[in-house]
């Protein structure tokens, strides 16, 4: 179990290209679609967590999953699969290939790797909402969420606007607790 | 001595860099300051490889600065007391708060949150591909238009003996990225289509970026070889 923990984050680690977000695509394929190792509902929480915490999203995952699969032995493992390709890589280009950008095919495949990790995480995202949607008694609610927390960080993103993505975190988990406190007993009956 | 600095500096890093990389990226900054061996060119040079190889943005700094003061045993030194926070809060989190978040009113106010943060996911998917269409966009909402002046600047304007000049050889070249952009985009698709008509699963996500990155290299050089020829028809 530990060295599946070690192995399977070794491979997230190797692959995570374009920060946080392209690696929670491959931490949903790798532990929850093939694995099992936790629900998606359980994902998403963590997700929120890992934002409003600080450090990388990659190691907080890694602890998570790994104390879930294997106590303090397996987030330990998880955690160290996980910067271990980062620490190798970038130490081999440290030493040898400070210049490695400069290459054009270099250049090239990382063109190509932007457009692939744009894809998955617009792909995960579906996937994820898709999810949120079915298994619920509030759809509509939902859906309006999702819309609206979309276009409100897309137009962030855009217009390079400088507000924090954990100041809208944070908001959206305002907004769930002011919301669990009026409309709880409604809509539970 | 200059591990337990590194030790002490990133220690603080991985605290304060709430919200990704780009929280930990003017944190890091700051710290390498401290140390003469990091210059301002060569922290350009380790952001923007630390953005493009595998791995969290936040965690390659720390490896490059530790490496670069201090070798392997800095590099080391360097990472791991940049997660060390991370990995405590979470433990600590996945200790004692496991048993709250199963809470039926956590639960549902929980059932309220995960809809945004699905959306941010999202947006971070939609702007991280519209990033690589806008700088060029403005120019390219006349799309006819554009196509045909720049085909009369080929044919017309060029001397024989001069290149294609250099705006319009800039404009072409946004051109043939925009180009490669679609065309890549669109094998993709199809990839991921055939793939599941074929093994009837989900293409992993990590497939997806070794064909992105395949893709990447067949076609990224097409705009400069399309533009070599087209100087070569023009003389």
């Amino acid at each position: 179990m530990i060295l599946t923990l070690f192995t399977t984050f070794f491979k997230i680690g190797l692959f995570t290209f374009g920060g946080g977000y392209g690696m929670i695509s491959i931490v949903k394929d790798e532990c929850i679609d093939k694995k099992n190792w936790i629900t998606n509902d359980e994902f998403v929480n963590l997700i929120a967590v890992a934002e409003s915490t600080p450090g990388p999203i990659a190691v907080n995952m890694a602890t998570y999953i790994g104390y879930k699969q294997a106590k303090l032995i397996g987030s330990i493992a998880a955690t160290i699969g996980v910067v271990l390709p980062s620490i190798i890589i970038i130490y081999i280009i440290a030493i040898y290939l400070k210049d490695f950008l400069k290459y054009k095919i270099v250049a090239n495949a990382f063109f190509g790797i932007r457009i692939a990790v744009a894809i998955i995480i617009m792909r995960t995202a579906c996937n994820l909402i898709k999810n949120e949607i079915n298994n619920s008694d509030k759809k509509a609610l939902i859906t309006i969420l999702f819309v609206f927390f979309t276009i409100i960080f897309f137009i962030i993103e855009i217009y390079d606007i400088n507000i924090s993505s954990v100041v809208l975190i944070f908001s959206a988990i305002g907004l769930g607790i002011i919301m669990s406190i009026v409309r709880y007993r409604n809509d539970i009956h | 001595m200059i591990y337990i600095k590194l030790i002490i500096d990133f220690f603080i890093v991985g605290i304060l860099s709430f919200g990704g990389a780009y929280a930990a990226i003017p944190l890091i900054k700051d710290v390498a300051t401290h140390y003469d061996v990091i210059t301002d060119e060569l922290l350009v040079d380790f952001i923007a490889i630390s953005e493009s190889t595998p791995g969290s943005v936040a965690v390659n700094l720390a490896t490059f600065v530790g490496a670069e003061v201090a070798g392997i045993p800095g590099a080391i030194v360097a990472t791991f007391a940049e997660i060390l926070p991370a990995f405590a809060i979470i433990l600590v989190f996945t200790i004692c708060f496991s048993d709250l978040l199963k809470n039926k009113r956590v639960e549902y106010a929980l059932s309220i949150i995960r809809p945004c943060i699905v959306g941010l996911i999202m947006a971070v998917g939609i702007s991280l591909y519209y990033k690589q269409i806008v700088p060029n966009l403005i120019k390219y909402i006349d799309l006819e238009k554009y196509i045909k002046s720049i085909s009369e600047k080929i044919a017309v304007d060029i001397p024989v003996d001069v290149n294609i000049n250099a705006l319009a050889y800039e404009d072409l070249l946004y051109f043939f990225y925009i180009f490669k952009l679609i065309v890549i985009t669109i094998l993709i698709f199809v990839s991921i289509i055939i793939y599941k008509k074929v093994f009837k699963k989900k293409m992993s996500a990590i497939l997806i970026i070794i064909l992105g990155a395949i893709f990447g290299i067949l076609f990224g050089g097409f705009g400069e070889k399309a533009l070599e020829y087209m100087s070569e028809l023009a003389k």
